[in-house]
């Protein structure tokens, strides 16, 4: 599927910052359309491979462009940390580990259809690396587990916020939210079921599946509901993920060698010990973010490793594993 | 029949002998009863009246009876007895058979005038010796006797010829003795009592007297045979010898039979004869094959014998009777007397088939009782359970087989005879016919249903015969045509599941064949319970991967109609996987055909009893290629669904077609006339490029073209997992699609890859099962291309070796290598100069590539290395260093003169200073 037009001249000819923006609304365009929990799977893997596209583009005309990645792109962290600011008291952070773009549609709809106000919707950057850790360093805290039971009470960027980390059904996350004012909620859903459906044979169709599921339920929305009790949601995520699966392989075995011998069967490393390759266009990109001095794997490429490479990963550079969606929910009664 | 009579005799329910007594104590016996009586059952047959001549005045002859028991020897004597006593009589009863028989001459023959007889039947042994006899009975024979007796000193063991020559001289006499050989051979002799020796020498008196005084002296005496010596005494003589084999012997036999049994037999008008028996007589001349010069003739004979047919006549007497220990005439008078009691109101002829085995009123007891033989009684009863057999086995037997009984009896008497036992089929045909002809063709149909289903009759040549052992094959065919014993019940043999056993095994048998197709045969009833007595591996619901190929039994009257109905109601899934497999247009329903059946019966009736007998083994071979030849012809047509409509099954549409082959083949041909003529290349790769948009799993995939197109749409044969799978790679080798493995590998052609290369790469990687469901297709996808080299390894950087030991300094020799990108590594712990050349050193614009081993090693690795780095003799390499830790000048010297000539070196070494 070829990239649109206009967004090829733009990133062509716009400045890094028009750029970003345009590549992450083609993205958040691509994938909120409505869904349908029959053909979700199927779907889900089109608009993944449609975003294929963009990615490619990324990976051999225009990797310069992540260079300018931190500079450009309104990260979450900063996003949500503005949007803390600005608001009076009634705020609550719902942070779904690894909710990507693919998953936005269930939630636009299920607002809909339950009377919710969606005040914003777009896509945000996550820090770079896209992982787990990067993403709490940027709100001030130490690491995610460090939320657990209010542990980041007092601490981080989000002030006043009752915070937790939990990988509990939605249910006893709704009985887990008290009557705080604020809240940060770091639910671990869907990173903890990325590891078990990475293996080979399962991947983006089955989490899709899940997903279409889960977050259709009415237990996800009774949370929802909790939430947003005398509150102004923000539904986000630390980082989003890459359907490692259906990237091609790395048919080069010379290619596949350097790719598995830098990058064993992760998107990315650090400390960069190895001699950066003379490949052109790069197979990986060496940035010094604000969280690590590291070789990212450029674009969508995977090679043989040992145990299989995952089928689902993130960290890399590809959209889907940066952009994530960023989502103000209210509902009426509820704040 | 025509209102023939048995004498009064005969007449009773039990049979007396008919062996003839000359006396005995109720004064019955032939010489006691009066002469008409006696000469009214006596027919004047040629050896008769040859010894009543023999008696005659002027002729005198001794008469010598010779003949085996039952011949009639005794009724002669009688009659003989007869014409001494009662010449009238016997004169007038010679002269009304010579005008019955139009013989006149009967009627002249001269006989003596009425004669003193003493007959005596010897083995009776009333008189210990002959003389005693002839004293007794003669008149004068006391008189003769005390004179004899009254000799004193000089009278002899024996009377003297001259005593009897006086005696007969009183009173001529004939002498007739019955069973005299009997009596002789039973005689003593020893030196005390030389009875025998004096019986010999008193016969010979008697010839003597009887030779020179024939008017004096009759003699007549009956023998067995002619070896006794008392018969070669009389023998000297030229005596007249009646011995029952004169040339017309059958026909007086026939004819004394015949007056011996009936009443009236004479007053029977032959034309009434011939009409009763025409159809008889002339289907015995059209089946005999007889040259019309001969029907005359044949005719004659018929009427002759009638109420007997002459060829049973000579069936009994020449092989039957022979055969056994019967006495002759004397039984088959019984015999007849018998058979002609029991069957003369429904039969116009008596033949073979008249001896019913079903009836034991018929002649066979009396038979039996004169076959006092074993076999011949086993024989029998097999014949009867044969018969029972046969009336088991044929459905309707009173419609099929009418003439059941009447065949297995003739075939039953033509088995006893000793030479050519059994008989041709005509011969049963002709002992079958009575008023009525039989069709040929009928009675051709009837005889096989009876051999097929009797098992002791054996095939032996053109001939069929009832033989004591059981024929394997007909014991077999017998029981497989026994409808009771199969069926679908517990306690029965299941001949449709045998046979569709054999029918799966036909087309889907060998093992290569077994694998990738499953031959399912539908039940009789397909169209309703397709599934019955089907296995249960065979059932839809546990069908595998393989291709199922379903046989239909019968040929459908509509075919897509009735198919297509079929596949609606009968089947759930799978249904454009399915084949069908017809049988030959016009034939009947597979397991209502009969023919097929008994043969289905036969092979499992024959592995069920295999171990019994190696026959049965043989058999079962022979009858399962002999089915398994029928059945691979029969399905020479394939139907394979073409298009689908649920809502009106019966507008579906199939594609049938001849297949041309037989057997195991039939599938692979089919399969190959499938791929070759029905798969439509461009159908199948729009359905998958419509699954690739999709990104459909490739299990989901394969399931739905295994179901027919909705809509009318024009299905896609399903050729099996492995053939579609094969196929789907081929069009993701073209480039039109990639395939996602399970997240492993991504399949889609390369940039520059041609198609064959791809295909060469991706055949095979399709897994199985539920990695199929896991593996998916879709678009092809862009993918980054890059270009570049290998970045070098990470320098080995040398370390300086402490110079304690000796350290040789080698100088580096710029041999056969360029220069390379960067310091070379060493290989240990020389402290050798590393300096080489440097990158684009020289101006050289090959690329150089810079090879190390990681330490140091033996020379034996080094030249493995070498090798393995790709350097060959023509290689050229640059800038070679060899480091060496510690070496002797004696191995310094070794090295150096090794080192080629052509090539300058430099040398660096350590030297240890003392």
């Amino acid at each position: 599927m070829p990239l649109p037009l206009t967004l090829l001249r733009q990133l062509q000819a716009a400045s890094p910052v028009n750029a970003w923006a345009s590549l992450f609304d083609h993205a958040w365009n691509t994938c909120s359309a409505p869904l349908l929990q029959e053909t979700a799977s199927s779907e889900v893997t089109r608009r993944d491979a449609e975003l294929g596209a963009a990615d490619l583009l990324l990976a051999t005309a225009g990797w310069d462009l992540w260079k300018s990645y931190e500079a450009v792109v309104p990260r979450t962290a900063d996003v949500l940390a503005s949007w803390w600011a600005e608001r009076g008291a009634g705020r609550a952070v719902l942070v779904l580990d690894a909710f990507s773009l693919r998953e936005v549609p269930w939630l636009l709809k299920g607002a809909a259809e339950r009377g919710y106000t969606v005040h914003q919707s777009r896509a945000t950057g996550a820090e770079l690396p896209a992982n787990t850790r990067p993403f709490a360093e940027a709100l001030g805290f130490t690491s995610r587990s460090s939320l657990q039971n209010n542990g980041g009470a007092g601490k981080g960027r989000l002030a006043g916020a009752v915070t937790d980390s939990t990988d509990l059904p939605w249910e006893d996350c709704a009985a887990l939210v008290n009557a705080s004012q604020d809240w940060l909620l770091w639910h671990h859903w869907p990173d903890e079921r990325l590891h078990d459906l990475g293996a080979p044979g399962h991947g983006l169709a089955a989490l899709a599946m899940e997903a279409a599921e889960k977050l259709s339920s009415d237990a996800f929305w009774g949370l929802v509901h909790t939430l947003t009790t005398g509150r102004r949601l923000v539904i986000t995520a630390d980082h989003g993920y890459a359907a490692s699966g259906h990237f091609p392989d790395t048919a080069d075995s010379a290619q596949a060698q350097y790719l598995k011998d830098r990058l064993r069967s992760g998107r990315w490393s650090a400390p960069a010990e190895l001699e950066p390759g003379n490949w052109v266009p790069p197979l990986t990109l060496h940035l010094k973010t604000a969280h690590a001095d590291a070789a990212f794997a450029l674009g969508r490429r995977k090679w043989k490793s040992q145990g299989g490479y995952p089928t689902l990963t993130h960290g890399g550079l590809s959209l889907l594993e940066v952009a994530v969606p960023f989502i103000e929910l209210s509902r009426t009664g509820g704040a | 029949m025509l209102g023939l009579t048995l004498r009064q005799e005969f007449q009773g329910r039990r049979l007396k002998g008919t062996a003839i007594e000359l006396a005995n104590e109720n004064n019955t016996g032939a010489t006691q009863i009066g002469a008409a009586d006696f000469l009214d059952i006596t027919y004047p047959t040629a050896d008769v009246v040859s010894a009543i001549e023999a008696i005659g005045p002027g002729h005198g002859q001794p008469v010598v009876l010779i003949g085996e028991r039952g011949q009639g020897k005794s009724h002669l004597l009688a009659a003989l007895y007869h014409a001494f006593t009662s010449p009238d009589v016997t004169s007038n009863w010679l002269k009304e058979w010579g005008i019955s028989l139009g013989q006149p001459k009967l009627g002249e023959i001269e006989l003596r005038p009425k004669t003193h007889v003493i007959s005596e039947s010897l083995h009776r042994q009333n008189y210990k010796f002959l003389w005693d006899l002839i004293f007794d009975r003669h008149p004068h024979g006391s008189y003769i006797k005390g004179k004899w007796e009254a000799q004193g000193d000089r009278r002899t063991d024996i009377p003297g010829d001259r005593l009897l020559i006086e005696l007969f001289k009183h009173t001529p006499t004939a002498l007739i003795l019955d069973e005299f050989q009997t009596w002789y051979d039973g005689l003593t002799n020893t030196k005390q009592f030389p009875w025998r020796t004096w019986a010999f020498n008193f016969i010979q008196i008697l010839s003597e007297i009887a030779k020179e005084h024939p008017e004096l002296l009759m003699l007549v005496v009956s023998v067995r045979n002619g070896e006794t010596e008392a018969y070669q005494q009389v023998h000297r003589i030229n005596p007249r010898q009646i011995d029952f084999k004169g040339p017309n012997a059958r026909r007086d036999r026939l004819r004394l039979l015949l007056h011996r049994l009936f009443d009236n037999r004479m007053q029977v008008p032959s034309q009434q004869i011939e009409s009763a028996i025409a159809a008889h007589v002339s289907e015995h001349l059209r089946l005999t094959e007889a040259p019309p010069a001969e029907h005359q003739r044949v005719r004659a004979e018929f009427v002759e014998a009638w109420p007997f047919a002459p060829h049973l006549m000579a069936l009994l007497e020449d092989q039957v009777l022979v055969a056994t220990q019967a006495q002759e005439t004397r039984d088959l008078i019984r015999i007849l007397a018998d058979v002609f009691k029991s069957r003369n109101a429904v039969s116009p002829i008596i033949t073979a088939a008249d001896f019913r085995l079903d009836n034991d009123r018929s002649g066979i007891a009396a038979l039996l009782d004169s076959v006092s033989n074993q076999h011949h009684a086993n024989l029998r009863e097999k014949a009867q359970r044969n018969l029972s057999a046969v009336l088991d086995a044929v459905k309707d037997p009173a419609q099929n087989v009418p003439h059941l009984a009447d065949i297995v009896s003739a075939l039953w008497l033509r088995s006893l005879a000793i030479k050519n036992a059994g008989a041709e089929p005509a011969e049963l045909h002709v002992d079958i016919t009575r008023s009525k002809p039989v069709d040929s063709n009928f009675f051709a149909a009837e005889l096989s249903t009876i051999v097929d289903n009797s098992f002791n009759i054996h095939q032996d040549g053109s001939r069929l015969v009832f033989r004591e052992e059981e024929n394997p094959q007909a014991k077999l065919v017998a029981n497989a045509r026994n409808d009771k014993l199969f069926g679908d019940g517990p306690d029965k043999l299941n001949d449709r599941q045998q046979l569709a056993r054999e029918v799966r095994y036909v087309i889907g048998g060998t093992d290569t064949v077994a694998q990738a197709f499953r031959v399912v045969v539908l039940g009789a009833n397909w169209t309703t319970d397709p599934w019955a007595g089907a296995e249960e591996g065979d059932l839809p619901a546990q069908w595998d991967d393989r291709i199922p190929l379903l046989v239909v039994p019968e040929p459908p009257d509509k075919v897509e109609a009735r198919l297509g109905t079929w596949l609606r109601e009968r089947l759930q899934r799978r249904r454009n996987a399915v084949r069908f497999l017809l049988p030959r247009e016009g034939s009947a329903n597979l397991f209502y055909d009969r023919d097929l059946l008994v043969l289905a019966r036969a092979v499992l009736l024959a592995e069920k009893w295999k171990t019994q007998s190696p026959e049965f083994k043989k058999l079962h071979t022979k009858y399962e290629r002999e089915l398994r030849d029928i059945l691979k012809r029969r399905f020479d047509r394939f139907a394979i669904l073409a298009t689908w409509n649920f809502q009106y099954p019966s507008q579906c549409t199939f594609h049938v077609e001849s297949h041309k082959a037989e057997g195991a083949q039939i599938p692979e041909t089919v399969d190959a006339l499938v791929s070759k003529n029905l798969f439509v290349s461009e159908d199948f790769d729009g359905l998958i490029l419509a699954a690739a948009l999709q990104n459909e799993s490739v299990g989901k995939l394969l399931r739905e073209m295994q179901e027919p197109r909705p809509g009318g749409e024009d299905c896609i044969p399903w050729l099996g997992e492995t053939l579609m799978k094969e196929k789907l790679v081929r069009i993701c080798a073209h480039g039109k699609i990639a395939i996602n493995l399970r997240g492993m590998e991504y399949l889609q052609v390369r940039a520059g890859e041609n198609e064959e290369t791809a295909w060469k790469r991706m055949r095979g990687k399709l897994g199985t099962g539920k990695h199929l469901d896991e593996t998916y297709v879709l678009l092809p996808q862009a993918v980054p291309h890059t270009e570049g080299v290998v970045p070098p390894q990470p320098l080995v950087v040398p370390t300086p070796n402490g110079g304690v030991g000796g350290q040789l300094p080698l100088n580096p020799q710029p041999s056969v290598m360029g220069g390379d990108a960067g310091p070379t590594a060493g290989t240990g712990q020389s402290p050798i100069s590393t300096s080489g050349g440097t990158i684009f050193g020289g101006g050289v614009t090959t690329s150089v590539r810079q090879l190390s081993t990681a330490g140091a090693t033996s020379a034996l690795n080094l030249l493995g290395k070498v090798e393995s780095w790709g350097i060959t003799p023509g290689t050229q390499v640059q800038d070679l260093q060899v480091r060496v830790a510690n070496l002797t000048g004696a191995q310094l010297n070794d090295l150096l003169k090794k080192l080629p000539d052509g090539i300058t070196y430099e040398l660096t070494l350590n030297k240890e200073e003392h």
